[in-house]
């Protein structure tokens, strides 16, 4: 399988400081590659090393199934927006996007006002850039992103300072680039719930490791519902769940008991339960969630 | 690398407050045009005999030094006021502000990873440095020539370089790489700050002369010559007078000695600049 991100062990180190620790992450092409985790966790910093932006201190960094300088060529493959948009200030949306132009040498008539609509800024073109609000700054940014036809897309907290509007606006955005143009890109985003709904495979990352990669069904999967068992004796529990067949458990630290396996009869499994000794305080369905489950994952 | 020059020479025709720093370059040439001539006027003879300039902080512009019984002519106006070191004053500020600019906006991010090789965009500043120099030289030659034209029409007959055209080479190569070098370390100081404010104002004091006075005191107390190797030092040294008239004290020597001072300089930030640049992570 032919990945256009491939990386082995990469890591960044500032003084004593791992930002990014041993990050071995695989994005094929084509997919849309949802990037989670803390703020501070590394995401912006691993993102800046595959744009090229930043160097890393040890690993493989394979572009396009490149490696070593012969990647370092596919960097002009990639579009990013890092952190908050680059933009002058004091220069209009469309005098930004022309100045990118120049420095890539596009000369395609009416290109920047193509790349406005695209955004949905075809109107804020002659608006110089304090001028335009937090969203509309980062429109702009996705729009600078996109010059240069790239066939990676970098996108750090792109829907930040959007509103409900604009980030649906994004994310139709996004899966149009991935569906017409077969566009991989890369986004990290804290709005967990709308990573989601793009994403096709997810990478967790904490502290600057990578502690999970995952596909959407394998995601699925660990946000399923569980059953919560509510009781005093989780030790005494835990053999009782097991004799029914359940093997998916999980003791939460203040001793309740989260079973992710199908229980056909929960009524039987409380008489044994409390057969056992075991008082059962609650027993109810829980319906899991994207943000739960990386709250537990990253738990310090 | 034609395409990132091209970049910032778009970026510096739309750049209002580096248009700002060119209009008051033009009215400060304007003012100093008017002060010569009102300083000629006082002192008598529009022919004036040399007199040995002002040192100290601040800015000095000595009345032009004609030879005996000739009329000052525009180059040597002109030359006296580079010597003054007004140009470093808004060569600094204008290097400060752009590349600020630059640093403070995060553009880089946009073009430095889709560029083929991150040395390009270096290399690219540093002929856009040269571009730069070259333009407020030639503006402010422009202003101070049109100024002596409109200000005084009829007391003062315009000639261009009266007898010294040997010297024009001297005059204008050396003032550019002297003023090259400078508007080097002002570049390298606010990548190094990543602040408009400390690049511009090191610049001002600099230009002024304010290093040049604590190496003096630093002479004094350790018997070592360093003023003489500073770029503003030659930058007031560089001057027809200087050329022209040797019973002054320096000599071709001297000029030759500026000219490599400036080249030392130039080479030493840029290679500085490049090490850095090339080593840093982009913000």
């Amino acid at each position: 399988m032919e990945y256009v991100v491939d990386t082995c062990a990469l890591t960044k180190q500032f003084r004593k400081h791992k930002a990014v620790n041993n990050i071995s992450l695989h994005i094929k092409r084509g997919e849309i590659y949802g990037f989670i985790g803390r703020n501070g966790a590394g995401k912006t910093t691993f993102m800046k090393m595959v744009c090229g932006l930043s160097v890393p201190t040890s690993g493989e960094l394979k572009l396009f199934g490149a490696a070593g300088k012969e990647a370092a060529k596919y960097h002009s493959r990639i579009g990013n927006l890092i952190e908050q948009p680059g933009l002058y200030s004091e220069m209009t949306a469309w005098e930004n996007l022309h100045m990118k132009c120049l420095a890539l040498g596009i000369h395609e008539e009416d290109y920047e006002n193509r790349l406005l609509a695209t955004v949905g800024l075809a109107d804020a073109g002659k608006k110089r850039v304090r001028q335009l609000s937090l969203g509309m700054k980062q429109r702009l940014g996705i729009a600078m992103a996109l010059v240069g036809k790239p066939d990676l897309l970098v996108l750090d907290e792109p829907v930040n300072g959007l509103d409900p509007q604009g980030i649906a606006e994004v994310r139709k955005l996004l899966l149009k680039l991935k569906a017409e143009k077969n566009m991989t890109i890369l986004i990290s985003s804290h709005i967990l719930e709308e990573l989601y709904k793009v994403a096709d495979t997810f990478g967790i990352i904490h502290n600057g490791v990578l502690i999970q990669e995952l596909s959407k069904e394998e995601l699925d999967e660990k946000c399923s519902d569980y059953t919560e068992i509510l009781t005093k004796d989780a030790k005494k529990a835990c053999p009782v769940i097991e004799q029914t067949g359940c093997r998916n458990y999980q003791v939460m630290p203040d001793n309740s008991i989260r079973i992710f396996d199908v229980i056909p009869e929960p009524g039987k499994l409380n008489m044994k339960l409390v057969n056992e000794g075991c008082m059962v305080e609650s027993m109810h369905m829980v319906s899991g969630n994207l943000e739960e489950y990386f709250l537990n994952l990253t738990r310090d | 690398m034609l395409n990132l020059i091209r970049m910032h020479l778009y970026r510096m025709a739309r750049s209002i407050s580096l248009w700002i720093v060119m209009v008051i370059m033009v009215a400060s040439c304007a003012f100093s045009s008017c002060m010569q001539i009102v300083s000629l006027d006082i002192t008598g003879p529009l022919w004036p005999d040399y007199e040995e300039s002002e040192s100290g902080f601040g800015l000095f512009f000595s009345p032009p030094a004609g030879k005996y019984g000739e009329a000052a002519s525009f180059l040597e106006f002109y030359s006296s006021d580079l010597s003054s070191g007004i140009l470093l004053v808004f060569l600094s500020i204008a290097c400060a502000i752009f590349y600020g600019e630059e640093i403070k906006s995060g553009f880089l991010k946009n073009i430095t990873g889709q560029t083929r090789d991150k040395t390009d965009i270096f290399w690219s500043k540093v002929i856009f440095t040269i571009l730069l120099t070259l333009f407020m030289m030639l503006l402010y030659g422009i202003a101070k020539f049109i100024g002596l034209k409109l200000l005084f029409p009829k007391e003062y007959t315009l000639r261009f370089a009266s007898e010294c055209w040997p010297a024009i080479p001297f005059i204008l190569v050396g003032n550019f790489i002297l003023h090259l070098a400078f508007a080097g370390g002002i570049v390298l100081l606010t990548m190094l700050s990543r602040s408009t404010t400390v690049g511009s104002i090191v610049g001002i004091f600099t230009a002024l002369g304010l290093p040049g006075g604590v190496l003096g005191m630093m002479e004094e107390s350790y018997n070592v010559e360093l003023v003489k190797y500073l770029i503003t030092t030659n930058v007031h040294n560089m001057r027809i007078a200087t050329i022209y008239n040797e019973w002054i004290g320096y000599s071709e020597k001297d000029i030759y000695f500026a000219l490599g001072a400036g080249f030392f300089f130039f080479i030493l930030y840029e290679v500085l600049g490049a090490v850095y640049f090339t080593k840093k992570d982009v913000d």
